[in-house]
């Protein structure tokens, strides 16, 4: 299959993948695919219609974490704690 | 005493009389197997039953109590596992048709450490599929809730709960990424503790989230839960991820004194959404504490409104890399919200997953802060257990309400790593009757000071001495 990387870009966007800001569209299929495709995951079209909605609920709380301003000194912390 | 009478005792109550010879390792382990017996068919806590093996170790141990080789409280106490803690030779499901035949080869750490103990395992208990179904479909079904089966015991460490509750097991052990021992431990009115990240090994249980998960132990008393630690707590070469700090002697801390204990009681956000029911009940238990001594202080946490979104790209970040050729190569036998979670997971960008391990931080530093101004945190537990047709994890049924009205309250402790325990506290009205639970947590190893608190309340209650009716 043979994605435009306007388009690769533009879907990237909206699941966030890029620092890009995300039109306001809706989630497609389109899009949802084509990030798969990018991702390597490959989901059908059946799975993808099962992914899509929950996506869509989880993308006002995703956009409120995107939205929190982090200080730039602010390091993650992974896995062990410092003891 | 009746074999009824002894499934319901704490270790408290059990270890002395083992280690007197006056209770047999044989008759005790033969009193639960019959309890499962008569009650597994209706509350489906047991995915495996170890009868015969069970019975083997008890007859070992009953020699070597004879022989004066005592090694403690939990020596001839049957104990069970969450089917997610792998027990060599003996098969280990996850509550997955996926993993349903899996027999593994090494045993984990902590039922090592209980079995070295001479706890005696009998059996593994029901889930949610690999910690994250919804007890729907998954392996065998769901366990109930043994307060009211239409009703569900919460998850995922749900057989762990609704076993402790129903009497078939004194001792279990639960995972916790977000909430799964202390969710259950409050629908079923029994004990649940997350320890500290860090605090038990966590090598041979399978992993949901590296970052979030927990291994605890879970009983009817908080004294049993701090004999159980006390087994289980330590250091581990095969996970890096076990601490090396110092484990207390947490029998030291059951002494029922809270005098000067600064119990900090959040004034916003974390109360929204409880039930006008379950807030009296905790406003209650607050009041005993203070007339016990302890000092309540309004807290602030800021930021917390962040972790439910924080945590939720974590445990789906890292559940969708641990099940990644799973998913691939098998998906179809995963239940189909379990592969749903893990399908929706794979949209989630690096970007994101590295923002919320910030948040942690920024999470991390701010509990410390708390803690400058409190010994203990109290927060809710969640409302009173859902109906069983409605919990689906994730998403509640809209004619019902959230049975955790803020998931952050259970949450904040897995991203920050502080140690979380629940304990009951009441009961609902009704009909049906059930209970409710009242949630502490405190500052990185420092479980001593919920053992304390806990303890304190225990010795002045009974909640936990309540037994549901199951007419067997």
């Amino acid at each position: 299959m043979t994605v435009s990387r306007r388009r690769l870009l533009q879907s990237l966007a909206l699941t966030g993948g890029t620092a890009v800001a995300a039109p306001e569209s809706a989630v497609t299929l389109d899009v949802l695919r084509n990030v798969s495709a990018a991702h390597g995951t490959n989901l059908t079209d059946d799975r993808l219609r099962v992914v899509k909605p929950v996506l869509e609920h989880n993308l006002p709380q995703l956009r409120e974490l995107r939205a929190f301003e982090i200080d730039d000194a602010i390091a993650p912390t992974q896995g062990i704690l410092d003891h | 005493m009746a074999a009824s009478e002894l499934c319901f005792k704490s270790v408290a109550e059990l270890a002395p009389l083992l280690k007197a010879r006056k209770l047999s390792p044989v008759d005790l382990t033969r009193a639960f197997l019959d309890r499962i017996e008569a009650v597994n068919p209706k509350v489906n806590a047991f995915i495996t039953i170890t009868g015969e093996q069970a019975l083997q170790q008890a007859r070992k141990v009953e020699r070597d109590i004879a022989a004066g080789r005592y090694r403690g409280p939990l020596h001839g106490v049957p104990y069970a596992p969450k089917d997610l803690f792998a027990t060599k030779g003996i098969r280990t499901t996850n509550g997955s048709k996926a993993t349903a035949n899996w027999i593994p080869d090494h045993e984990s750490t902590v039922t090592a450490r209980l079995n070295h103990a001479g706890a005696i395992l009998i059996g593994k208990l029901n889930l949610l599929e690999f910690a994250m179904g919804s007890g729907q479909s998954g392996l065998i079904g769901p366990a109930r809730n043994p307060w009211d089966l239409n009703y569900s015991p919460s998850g995922s460490s749900s057989g762990s709960g609704a076993a402790l509750a129903a009497g078939m097991v004194p001792l279990a052990m639960g995972s916790d990424t977000g909430g799964s021992i202390r969710g259950p431990a409050k629908s079923c009115g029994i004990v649940g503790l997350k320890p500290t990240y860090g605090r038990v090994s966590r090598f041979g249980v399978t992993t949901l989230s590296w970052t979030l998960d927990h291994a605890g132990p879970m009983a009817r008393t908080v004294a049993d839960v701090a004999c159980m630690l006390q087994a289980i707590a330590g250091a581990d070469p095969q996970d890096r991820t076990a601490a090396p700090s110092p484990i207390s002697d947490y029998t030291k801390a059951l002494s029922g004194n809270v005098k000067g204990v600064r119990i900090g009681v959040p004034t916003e956000y974390f109360f929204e959404h409880v039930h006008a029911e379950t807030e009296t009940a905790l406003r209650r238990a607050l009041s005993l504490l203070k007339d016990q001594g302890a000092v309540l202080v309004d807290v602030k946490v800021r930021n917390a409104a962040l972790c439910g979104g924080a945590s939720s790209i974590i445990l789906g970040s890292e559940s969708a890399a641990y099940h990644e050729k799973r998913l691939k190569e098998h998906g179809d036998l995963l239940e189909p919200l379990v592969r749903e979670r893990l399908e929706v997971a794979t949209f989630n960008s690096a970007v994101d997953y590295i923002k919320a391990l910030r948040l942690r931080t920024i999470l991390m530093e701010e509990m410390q802060r708390v803690f400058q101004t409190c010994d203990v945190l109290m927060l809710p537990a969640g409302n009173a257990a859902p109906k069983l047709d409605a919990e689906i994890v994730g998403t509640d049924a809209p004619s019902d309400p959230p049975s955790t009205p803020r998931p952050d309250s259970f949450n904040i402790a897995n991203l920050t790593g502080i140690p979380a325990i629940v304990l009951p506290c009441g009961f609902t009205a009704g009909p049906p009757s059930l209970p409710l639970g009242i949630q502490f947590c405190a500052k990185p190893f420092d479980e001593a000071t919920l053992f304390r608190v806990g303890h304190a309340y225990q010795s002045a209650t009974d909640w936990h001495t309540h037994k549901p009716r199951l007419d067997a």
